[in-house]
Formats: C-alpha cells, sequence, structure tokens
C-alpha cells in the first residue's frame, strides 16, 4: 500500500537556481510556501483560487499560478520567481519601462505582471495591442486600466527595432 | 481560502491508485493539473480526506498517433496540446479551441482528462470531444472500458465515470472532414464561454455530404444540434437558408442560465454565433471552389 502523508513531507527543489532542501505540509500551496518558508514575498496572493494571477511563478519555465499547486509537488522541479528574474537581470528593462510608463500603481499585480510580460516579449516578435491584453488577460490590475502596462510592453518591442 | 487538510500520496503506476482507491473509496479524489479541484478545496467546497496526485504517472502523459487514432493521455497538459504539429495537422477543432481555454497559467498545469473528468458544460474540450466523436477511456481496478463522448456527458459535472475509475487517455478518430469552424462569445479572453459553438462538415462541390454541429454553454453539458445539421444537410448551404434555420436554432434546446446570462439573453447569442458560424463555413466553402 502506497504510503499517505499529511505533513514532514519532504522535497528537494531548485528555486531562484538554488538548491532547496524543505519539509511542508500536504495542504500547502506553492505561493504559501515560497512566502512562509522561503521569504520570497514578491509572490503576492490576492484570490487564491487561480483568478487574478497576483501569485504566478515559473515551474520548470512555465508559468503557474502558485495558489493552485501544493508545495509537495515541485518536489524535484525548478522554479522561479520575481526575485530570482530580477537577480538574474532578465526583466531589468521591463521594470524600467513599467516605471517609465507608470504601469505599477499600488504594485500588487506587478511581480506577476511583470513574469507575465516577460514571456511574451520572449516569445513574440511583434505582438498587436489587443495580444498583449490577451495575453495579461489572467492578471487582475485595479489600478492602472491596463492601459498603461500595455504601453510599457509596446515599449519594449519599440527599444528593439529601434536596437535593431 | 487554504485548503482543508488531506493525506497525500503520488503514486507512479496505475495499480498504486487502485490500491488506494480500494481502501479509500470515495474519500479519495484524484488530483491532475488541479486547475479546477484546488480552487474547489480552497474554497472548501470540497473536502476528501486522501488527493491522490497523478502528476508522476508517465503511462498517463503524451500524444501519439496510431495511423486510426490520435491519442491523447490524460494527463497532457493544455498547452501541450495547444503547441503539438500533430493535433494541428490531425485534429484541426481541437487545435482551433486550445486557446480559448482559460490563461497561459492555466494552460500550464491544466490536463486534457481533468477537464473531461470535470465536465463544465462551458468548456472546451468537452465539446471539442463529442464534436470529433471521439472515445474516451477509462480505467479501473478490473481493466478498462470505453466510452463514447456521446454517453460520457450526462449533466451539470457530471458524467459515466463510476467510483474509483480514472480516466486514462481518449481516442480520437482521424476522419476526413474538410471544414472545421469553432467560435465562443466569452466577456474576456479566457472565461468560460457565454455560448459557444463547433462545427465539422465534409464538403464536396459545395454539397454538404456529413456535418456536425455542438453548442457549448448553453445547457447543463456540451449538446450537439442533430436537427440543424439534419435541416442543413437537407437544404443546403446558402446564406438564405442560414438566416432562415439560425432564427429557430434553440426552440428545441432546454437552454440554461448561467450566473451572469438569463435564459433569453443566451438564446439569442446562440442565434447569432450559429449565424455567424455558418457564414463563416459558408465563405470557406465557397473560397475553396471559387
Amino acid at each position: 500500500m502506497m504510503q499517505l502523508v499529511k505533513e514532514n513531507i519532504e522535497i528537494t527543489c531548485v528555486i531562484n537556481g538554488k538548491s532547496v532542501h524543505q519539509t511542508v505540509l500536504s495542504r500547502m500551496h506553492l505561493g504559501d510556501f515560497l512566502r512562509g518558508q522561503l521569504d520570497l514575498n514578491g509572490i503576492h496572493l490576492g484570490c487564491e483560487h487561480g483568478v487574478c494571477g497576483a501569485c504566478t511563478v515559473l515551474v520548470d519555465g512555465l508559468l503557474v499560478r502558485s495558489c493552485l499547486m501544493f508545495a509537495a509537488q515541485i518536489d524535484g522541479c525548478e522554479v522561479q520567481t520575481i526575485e530570482g528574474a530580477v537577480e538574474a537581470g532578465a526583466v531589468s528593462l521591463l521594470i524600467e519601462a513599467f516605471q517609465k510608463r507608470n504601469a505599477a500603481q499600488c504594485g500588487f499585480c506587478s511581480p506577476a505582471m511583470i513574469l507575465t510580460t516577460a514571456e511574451i516579449i520572449k516569445n513574440t516578435d511583434r505582438p498587436t495591442r489587443e495580444q498583449i491584453r490577451e495575453a495579461i488577460s489572467g492578471n487582475f490590475c485595479r489600478c492602472t486600466g491596463y492601459q498603461a502596462i500595455v504601453d510599457a510592453v509596446e515599449d519594449i518591442f519599440d527599444q528593439r527595432e529601434t536596437n535593431r | 481560502m487554504k485548503s482543508p487538510n488531506f493525506s497525500y500520496c503520488c503514486p507512479t503506476s496505475l495499480a498504486e491508485v487502485f490500491d488506494v482507491f480500494e481502501y479509500y473509496g470515495d474519500e479519495a479524489l484524484i488530483l491532475a493539473g488541479g486547475q479546477s479541484l484546488v480552487p474547489t478545496l480552497n474554497m472548501r467546497l470540497s473536502n476528501p480526506s486522501v488527493l491522490i496526485d497523478i502528476n508522476r504517472i508517465l503511462e498517463l502523459q503524451g500524444i501519439i498517433d496510431d495511423g486510426q487514432y490520435v491519442k491523447i493521455g490524460a494527463l497532457t497538459r493544455h498547452h501541450e496540446v495547444e503547441s503539438s504539429s500533430m493535433i494541428e495537422r490531425e485534429l484541426p477543432l481541437l487545435h482551433m479551441a486550445m486557446p480559448y481555454i482559460a490563461h497561459k497559467a492555466i494552460r500550464s498545469r491544466g490536463t486534457f482528462g481533468g477537464s473531461l473528468a470535470f465536465a463544465d458544460a462551458a468548456a472546451e474540450i468537452p465539446a471539442i470531444t463529442l464534436t470529433s466523436e471521439a472515445i474516451i477511456q477509462v480505467h479501473s481496478k478490473n481493466g478498462m472500458r470505453q466510452v463514447l463522448a456521446k454517453d460520457f456527458f450526462q449533466g451539470l459535472y457530471s458524467t459515466a465515470l463510476k467510483k474509483s475509475e480514472i480516466i486514462t487517455s481518449v481516442l480520437f478518430p482521424k476522419n476526413n472532414y474538410t471544414h472545421y469552424i469553432f467560435k465562443e462569445f466569452a466577456r474576456r479572453q479566457g472565461d468560460y464561454a457565454t455560448v459557444g459553438i463547433a462545427i465539422t462538415a465534409h464538403v464536396q462541390a459545395k454539397v454538404i455530404n456529413n456535418l456536425r454541429v455542438v453548442y457549448f454553454g448553453v445547457s447543463d453539458k456540451p449538446i450537439e444540434d442533430i436537427q440543424l445539421a439534419r435541416d442543413l444537410l437537407v437544404n443546403g448551404l446558402s446564406v438564405q437558408t442560414i438566416h432562415q434555420l439560425s432564427m429557430s436554432v434553440g426552440n428545441y434546446i432546454d437552454i440554461t442560465s448561467d450566473i451572469y446570462h438569463d435564459r433569453s439573453t443566451k438564446h439569442h447569442l446562440l442565434k447569432v454565433i450559429v449565424k455567424r458560424a455558418l457564414l463563416e463555413l459558408l465563405g470557406k466553402v465557397d473560397d475553396a471552389t471559387s
């Protein structure tokens, strides 16, 4: 019979490039784990049922909602949070563009918004405003009305074209 | 908004899943992508004592073309189906529908089998499975059985899955339809459809030989409109018949409201989407023959 566990589940994973070994509770979601046990407070918990997008992180290179995964499930996985992306210098231009365009007001959605828009920048040649809006449709922002965020993302593509 | 307490296990084989089911019965739930289950846990709408995490069962993953069928493993993630060139080539209708499923971060985790087992009436994958006459393969301790998509969806969030059964894969017949249409209305990109439509058709020299029309988000499960398909076969596809037939669409369907839209709104939107979908089909047929 399989072993069933509720607590002291051991996980080993790579978080922001560093190997991490921790024990977790079965019911603890990834967002709570990253914030509560690893002090990675760039992950923001808004709705905790997968709607607001504020808790988005990268697991094995894919955007995921950290409130909809359990910490126990990341054993053997690689996780990147906004802290890791900043350290790696992967989002510095975006952060600059967000500042310039006033795309972060209260800042609650910003870390996840930056991780999400970084994916568009990585994977798309020149998206339309409509496509940028579609790509961020899973991330709620209650300040900007999104206009400024779309502007900031467009700026990156504009810069890219001028630099060519 | 935290999940209740549960015991967790992470088997690597189906045999282990059935062992846990045997011991815990109804108290055990399968955790696949978790994109619908975990919200219900966090909101305390469900309270299983055991979660069986199937994410490490390798035999449930992947897409295979066996010549007759395209077989999609139950644990295949939406983003894998979305980006599969084989799916784009062999199952164009499914390929068209994938970007409509929620958002990128949800498609990273959500699974094909999970979407079928959850059976949301407004979801895309159940509707495409029905339109494509797919076969759902289900395993239990006693072996495998196959369920046709038309028998699988039984009502709101309810399916032909029995206790201690698990969806293992879905077989999509490789048929020779010539045209595919997929449309949905949603208030926001990625939301569940207010109304949606999927059509497959075989058209030759402007004559429809075969046609299947399925609606979703309209009733308590995806539903096939056999009457409309028959009327189109009899009357042929023309602007006039499309306008005429779309007027009476839905009169014979048990349309159900959702929290944002009442029956009459849904009925109206259904007529609009049917008209648009059929006009698009007509346009494609004309393009192909001109």
